[in-house]
């Protein structure tokens, strides 16, 4: 179920919050029991026989908590049931994720092996490093273990996080499973910050990837480079509004039921380095990367052969992470060589500002026509393109079509990419009881523009299956 | 739900309480809408996860005392065993068999668009989806179906364009209709008219960007077909010269929201296919019949949202009016739609146009335009009494026909109208058809997009294949 359906707008949000704040007001563990069960349904909706594999995940990292939790109580090294753990929850995710992707590289290679046909768990990425998360917080005793199997459950399907994240580590909410405590100043920011993410998703990312997907499904060899730029740029905005609206909606959702999820953007569009993209892209990722697996390997805190090392075993991981294709792969490696000339050759860091921004942009933006590629034949042919050494040179009336009709969401792509919106809202509330106060005025404003993004979100997802009837449809 | 007495100070508390108490009575009102929607009429979300049981129009009890002619329409064993409405009983009963499992995939793959059914059921958010188009300036309006996507070629008139449009080649459909021409010339006698509609791209020009393949495809057709020998008329060069006279007057020949020709357009279409068969076919039409100054005209305001509007709602599409057009000199006719138990007598006005089709209040739900002949139905027959020695002539339309056959059932004995996307036979009981209609000419109507539309030519054998191949999997 995705939170941008009528289905889960309309009667799974409702539902849930009616169980939720009426009838199980004030009972802790009957509330947790909800939300398991909710967000167990949640996931069959879409995913009908997946859910097991989610339990079996929920089980399996249960028993390895206990068992790690019963070493460390024994104060015998947990070397063996962290290794069990990594190796179960990694191997899930390669046989359901990596595996075909795998056998079809070794037959590339010459080997004629059976290719079985594997469906993928939606989510299954997120799912998994959020149950490590836990076995390892464990381990190292950040938190301790969780004896309530459900409380478990409810931490890994949650499902405001469960399909597309943040990402969250179990000690960040280990203490708000029973603790936390429901406000209406929480709530109502959670309402409000829901809306922000489904306008994004809705409004926005769902109208530029009509662009992008048209542009990629072209052929790239006679791709023109007007329309090449357009395309890139159009699935640049498309993936940040996506998936920070589905992270604010994340985000938002949690707060509504009383948890607080860190942040997983920061305006990384904004940012003036490679580095400082990362430090606003996918935080919760990055994060679990730097927390888990950089640090352990020693960080930076070593010798610069190493280091390079560590860092080339983060990227090519935070590549594969995102999916089974050699696109990925080399994205990862690319970012990687960008952030060692940033770190080890100060690539930009004597540029003025707009420069080091522009080129950060233009960066990231190449990268992410890699990531959308089909591979790397297609990203090789769509790259010189975009360079004006491939494909059509005449100018393009369809790329002029496409960005005349879609100007006005590219200005507000544009313009939101930015903290706009903070800048105002510090404005205002700067004056707020001072002369000239608009506060009131702004409150007023800002809830009925709220609303409507509500409203005219809705309307978008209702035209996306509008179907009326054509009596003469010839 | 506690509340920390903190956070009253903070700036955002009361931005954001407005909003969530917003929010909160928009989320109420839209679950008591669509619950008060769950009544046994539109179950909606529930009714998702059964099969539809709701047999098409065509299969309602007839509302007349059928006429003997009718009664032998119905017994014409092509047209009652061919019809769409036992299809459409045999899918329902195969359907009903499926298992719990399947209707529960069913549920979740049909909840969505059941709820937005349900959700718009007073079409509120497709005029704000509209709305927010207008505003945006865009005159492209994506549509989840490509060939459905509606694009704004002047200010006031719309069409339907494919973004990423294919041409389709013609030779096979040419060679076959060429085959069938012959076939039917060779064994009834009755020679074969191919008529070329325009559509609004002869009055109007698409948006840089936007390209169709209509026409050429037309062209295509066209040329195939007088190679082959096939007597064809292209209305298209009238239209294109009245444009090129007169832009504004060549444009009130279509709808604005609907891709049709108004009466005024089918009237033109009318006039130039009687010269045709005055000319070539020896067909004696008086002048009065072919004179506009002939017609009453009623102009009923505002009243029509075609196919592109209902896409977009009327604060992106406006709305059309729609202009009656009655004879004013004398006329007789008996009209049938015999599958439906149609038998209407009298005068054009009163026979020919059926003006209950105007009571529907719901712009979305109405389709005035079908006050023509009352719509898209397998077999019509208008019969004019006042010329008993005329021409018969059947017609192989498409939805163009709605507002020409009636015109043309002045200048004939009898026109017959068959709507081939409900006939689900093939060329052989076409032939039947022919032999038991008898028409002394047979007139194949089609607007440009509609070449390629399978459906419209199941007497064609690739047609029909191709017709019945993109049916199993649709409905697979």
């Amino acid at each position: 179920m995705l939170f941008s359906s009528p289905e889960f707008l309309f009667i799974f949000l409702p539902v849930v919050l009616v169980g939720y704040y009426v009838f199980f007001r004030g009972m802790r563990r009957e509330q947790n029991l909800l939300l398991l069960v909710c967000s167990l349904f949640f996931y069959a909706w879409g995913e009908k026989w997946f859910v097991l594999v989610m339990i079996g995940c929920i089980a399996m990292n249960y028993f390895f908590g206990l068992w790690v939790h019963r070493r460390r109580f024994q104060s015998r090294p947990t070397t063996l049931p962290v290794a069990v753990a990594v190796g179960c929850n990694l191997s899930l995710l390669f046989v359901y994720k990596y595996l075909t992707f795998t056998l079809g590289t070794f037959n590339a290679l010459g080997l004629n092996l059976t290719i079985p046909v594997i469906e993928l768990p939606i989510g299954i990425s997120f799912f998994t490093f959020q149950a490590l998360s836990y076995v390892l917080d464990v381990a190292w005793g950040k938190v301790t273990v969780q004896r309530s199997p459900l409380d478990l459950g409810l931490y890994i399907s949650f499902f405001p996080q469960l399909i597309a994240g943040p990402i969250v580590k179990y000690a960040t909410v280990a203490d708000q499973i029973q603790n936390r405590r429901e406000t209406w100043p929480d709530f109502s920011a959670g309402c409000v910050r829901f809306v922000t993410g489904l306008g994004k998703k809705v409004l926005i990312a769902n109208q530029l990837a009509l662009v992008a997907d048209r542009v990629f499904d072209l052929d790239a060899a006679a791709l023109p480079v007007q329309m090449a730029w357009l395309g890139a740029i159009c699935y640049s905005f498309q993936i940040y509004y996506d998936f920070s609206g589905y992270s604010d909606m994340a985000i938002g959702l949690g707060r509504m039921f009383g948890f607080r999820f860190l942040e997983n953007f920061d305006h990384p569009y904004a940012a003036v380095s490679i580095t400082d993209f990362w430090r606003r892209w996918h935080i919760s990722l990055s994060t679990w990367f730097r927390d888990y697996l950089y640090i352990p390997l020693g960080g930076n805190r070593v010798s610069w052969k190493r280091h390079i090392l560590n860092l080339l075993v983060v990227w090519l991981l935070t590549g594969l992470w995102h999916g089974a294709n050699w696109t990925f792969l080399v994205w990862g490696l690319a970012y990687f060589v960008l952030l060692v000339l940033e770190k080890y050759c100060q690539l930009g860091a004597s540029w003025p500002s707009p420069l080091r921004r522009l080129f950060t942009l233009t960066m990231v933006n190449f990268l992410w026509m890699l990531f959308r590629a089909d591979n790397l034949e297609h990203a090789r042919l769509f790259f010189l393109a975009m360079c004006g050494m491939g494909g059509s040179a005449g100018a393009s009336l369809t790329a002029g079509l496409y960005f005349r009709e879609n100007l006005v969401i590219l200005v507000l792509a544009v313009l939101f990419s930015f903290p706009l919106a903070r800048v105002l809202r510090h404005l205002i509330d700067a004056r707020r009881g001072g002369s000239g106060d608009l506060s009131l005025l702004w409150d007023v404003l800002y809830a009925a523009g709220i609303t409507a993004i509500a409203v005219l979100s809705v309307a978008y997802l209702v035209k996306e299956s509008y179907n009326p009837f054509i009596y003469f449809r010839f | 739900m506690a509340t920390r007495r903190s956070s009253h100070s903070s700036p955002s508390q009361r931005r954001n309480t407005l909003s969530a108490l917003f929010l909160l009575a928009g989320l109420a009102w839209a679950v008591i809408f669509l619950c008060l929607g769950l009544t046994p009429k539109a179950l909606g979300f529930l009714e998702a996860g059964k099969p539809a049981s709701a047999f098409p129009p065509e299969t309602e009890p007839p509302q007349r005392q059928i006429s003997e002619t009718a009664v032998q329409s119905v017994r014409s064993p092509s047209l009652s065993t061919l019809s769409r409405a036992l299809d459409t009983a045999g899918r329902v009963a195969s359907k009903a068999a499926a298992s719990a499992g399947e209707s529960f995939d069913h549920m979740v793959d049909n909840a969505s668009p059941a709820l937005n059914d349900l959700l718009d059921r007073d079409h509120a958010f497709i005029e704000l989806y509209g709305g927010a188009q207008r505003l945006m300036l865009r005159q492209v309006v994506e549509d989840p179906e490509p060939k459905y996507t509606v694009v704004r070629l002047t200010d006031t008139m719309l069409t339907f364009a494919n973004l990423q449009p294919q041409q389709t080649d013609m030779t096979v459909r040419a060679q076959e209709m060429g085959m069938f021409a012959r076939r039917v010339q060779r064994r009834f006698g009755t020679p074969l008219l191919y008529v070329q509609a325009p559509s609004k791209l002869d009055v109007a020009q698409l948006p840089n960007g936007v390209v169709s393949y209509a026409d050429a495809e037309a062209d295509q057709f066209l040329s195939l077909l007088e190679a082959d020998g096939v007597d064809t008329l292209d209305l298209r060069p009238t239209f294109r010269a009245a444009a090129e006279k007169d832009p504004e007057q060549a444009q009130t020949y279509f709808f604005n929201t609907d891709h049709h020709w108004t009466p005024a357009g089918g009237f033109l279409g009318y006039q130039t296919l009687c010269e045709k068969l005055m000319e070539d076919y020896d067909v004696e039409i008086d002048e009065e019949l072919m004179r506009e100054s002939s017609f009453d005209k009623y102009t009923l305001k505002d009243v029509f949202l075609g196919s592109q509007g209902k896409r977009v709602g009327t604060l992106y599409a406006g709305l059309d009016d729609l202009e009656i057009w009655s004879p004013s000199f004398s006329t007789d006719f008996t009209y049938l739609v015999p599958l439906n138990g149609i038998q209407r007598e009298g005068p054009f006005a009163v026979s020919l146009l059926l003006p209950e089709r105007l009571l529907e209040d719901d712009l979305y739900e109405s389709n005035p335009y079908a006050v023509y002949t009352g719509g898209d139905y397998l077999l019509t027959r208008a019969i004019n009494r006042n010329n008993p020695d005329g021409i018969r002539i059947l017609v192989l339309r498409d939805s163009y026909g709605c507002v020409l056959t009636p015109f043309l059932s002045l200048a004939a004995k009898e026109v017959m109208a068959m709507d081939c996307r409900s006939f689900n036979g093939g060329q052989s009981e076409m032939m039947k058809q022919i032999q038991w209609l008898e028409p002394d000419l047979i007139i194949v109507l089609s607007t440009t997009s509609s070449l390629e539309v399978d459906e419209l030519y199941p007497y064609l054998p690739t047609a029909r294949a191709n017709a019945l191949a993109a049916k199993e999997a649709s409905e697979e």
